[in-house]
């Protein structure tokens, strides 16, 4: 530690007590006769009071906003499949089709008739319109966004509200998936909100700037409309707002963890689109994974790195193809 | 939830296991305020204290559990709310007496800088606050803000403390010569 006592590291470890006992002694006696250092070290601790403060009652509020479940029953008993369509980390990787009967045939779309282009704010993107030959279902078509001038490293942080339908998911007939980038995030609670930002970068100088990308589903072919509201309202908003972070740099890796509400994959989840499942019943919501036609059980209670875990039970693959509506 | 796992949930900072905790000791704590005295506003308002000095001991380097974490929890509720009490036949005795004569200059310097922490954007808010309040370490940090390591956090606190030292210092002295 530099000697210089006035040194803003200095009183800061004073303040913070990380100085050793002669450091601290020699400080107080410096202290002791500098007004000037009086004052500087009061005013640190003032600001580091005001943060403790702003930090507690940020807390306080949090807890406030829990709801303690004293006169909690979950409505109705919601049974609903909840189907997510994780738009795929939008960012600049290209077109993946991601063929459920056949997943060695990565169908690369490049027809011109099939593909237009749309401009939205802030960047150009490809918006890809697909239309399968066959009647093979399609698990996700991830709508793809080549974007200019970004350049981005494989460390991708997404977050995604969840889709939640009754109905069964649309997402496995041929559809055609717009995607816009967006400052608001309050759209419609099923459409599946994707926010991604590179935070592979050393240095994020401005961190409110994330890119908010809005997810909307059409379905062209069969003019559905998904249901809004009374469903997509009852659902845990924990849920809605699940961070998603991928971590591909291990590539053999298949882990996941949950830190701090936030889902964490570790694998070539880039690659590859996969699917988040929700299957509530009564008392419980439990998350699964389904990627390359492997189910896999997510329990949010994992806060070690864990390999993922195939799903064996036949009754509960059953259910979760329900749910994906092969 | 193990006691052991909540534990190690919030030492990196993870406050979904706060809220668990909340949920999970709610009744019983609350009742133990009604039950001395308290209104269900005091005691929530105590709770979530007693939630708070639990989390940030339990962030303290040396922190080892000596008991169910309900228990302890417990034992911080009821102390809060004995200083509470105290406290508040100590005013209701004494009256307005010696109410202790505000140091405005204090006041106003509080003032200030909470005034400048508003205004510094998220990500410094969360920074400074995890290090000075959570005293979290720079990995947790990292990791809690997705930042590529410790180092990158470390420089991003430096600098987002920096910006705040100059926000105060700047209207401070700007007072000063009002004054």
């Amino acid at each position: 530690m530099s000697m210089n006592l006035h040194n803003q590291d200095y009183i800061e470890a004073y303040i913070t007590d990380k100085l050793s006992a002669s450091e601290k002694a020699l400080f107080e006696a410096e202290l002791s006769k500098d007004p000037l250092l009086q004052n500087e070290v009061a005013l640190q601790k003032e600001i580091v009071d005001c943060l403790s403060n702003y930090r507690k009652a940020e807390l306080k509020n949090r807890l406030n906003n829990i709801d303690v479940g004293l006169n909690s029953n979950y409505s109705s008993g919601l049974r609903f499949a909840a189907s997510v369509v994780i738009g795929s980390l939008l960012i600049g990787t290209g077109i993946y089709y991601f063929n459920s009967k056949d997943n060695s045939e990565l169908v690369k779309i490049q027809a011109p008739n099939t593909t237009e282009s749309i401009i939205v704010e802030p960047a150009t993107e490809n918006i890809v319109k697909s239309e399968p030959a066959t009647n093979v279902a399609v698990t996700i078509e991830s709508s793809v966004v080549s974007e200019q001038a970004a350049n981005f490293d494989n460390k991708k942080e997404a977050k995604v509200s969840l889709t939640k339908t009754t109905t069964p998911t649309p997402v496995s007939k041929p559809s055609k998936i717009n995607s816009q980038p967006s400052k608001s995030l309050t759209n419609d609670e099923d459409i599946a909100t994707l926010v991604a930002k590179d935070f592979g970068a050393p240095n994020i100088s401005s961190p409110d700037v994330k890119e908010y990308f809005d997810e909307t589903e059409k379905i062209s072919e069969r003019n559905i409309n998904i249901p809004n509201g009374a469903i997509a309202q009852s659902t845990d908003t924990k849920l809605q707002n699940l961070n998603i972070s991928i971590n591909d740099k291990e590539k053999k890796d298949f882990h996941y963890k949950y830190f701090n509400n936030k889902l964490f994959l570790y694998g070539d989840f880039n690659a590859k689109p996969y699917q988040l499942l929700e299957l509530n019943n009564k008392h419980n919501k439990q998350l699964y994974l389904n990627f390359e036609e492997k189910y896999y059980l997510l329990k949010q209670n994992q806060f070690e790195k864990a390999p993922l875990t195939e799903i064996k039970d036949k009754e509960l693959i059953d259910q979760l193809e329900i749910i994906n509506n092969k | 939830m193990k006691d052991s796992e909540i534990i190690e949930k919030i030492k990196r900072g993870d406050e979904s296991a706060l809220d668990f905790l909340y949920k999970k000791n709610y009744r019983m704590m609350v009742k133990m305020i009604i039950k001395n005295n308290g209104s269900e506003d005091e005691a929530k308002d105590i709770y979530q204290e007693a939630l708070i000095v639990l989390w940030q001991k339990v962030l303290t380097e040396d922190f080892v559990l000596s008991s169910k974490i309900s228990t302890f929890l417990y034992s911080i509720c009821q102390n809060l709310w004995r200083k509470e009490l105290e406290r508040k036949s100590r005013h209701s005795s004494e009256e307005a007496d010696k109410g202790v004569a505000p140091d405005m200059d204090q006041q106003e310097r509080i003032e200030i800088i909470n005034r400048c922490i508003q205004e510094l954007g998220e990500t410094c808010k969360k920074i400074l606050t995890y290090y000075y309040f959570d005293k979290l370490s720079m990995t947790d940090i990292a990791e809690k803000l997705g930042f590529a390591n410790a180092d990158t956090a470390k420089t991003k606190k430096y600098k987002c403390k920096k910006e705040l030292d100059n926000k105060v210092k700047s209207i401070y002295t700007a007072s000063d010569f009002l004054d």
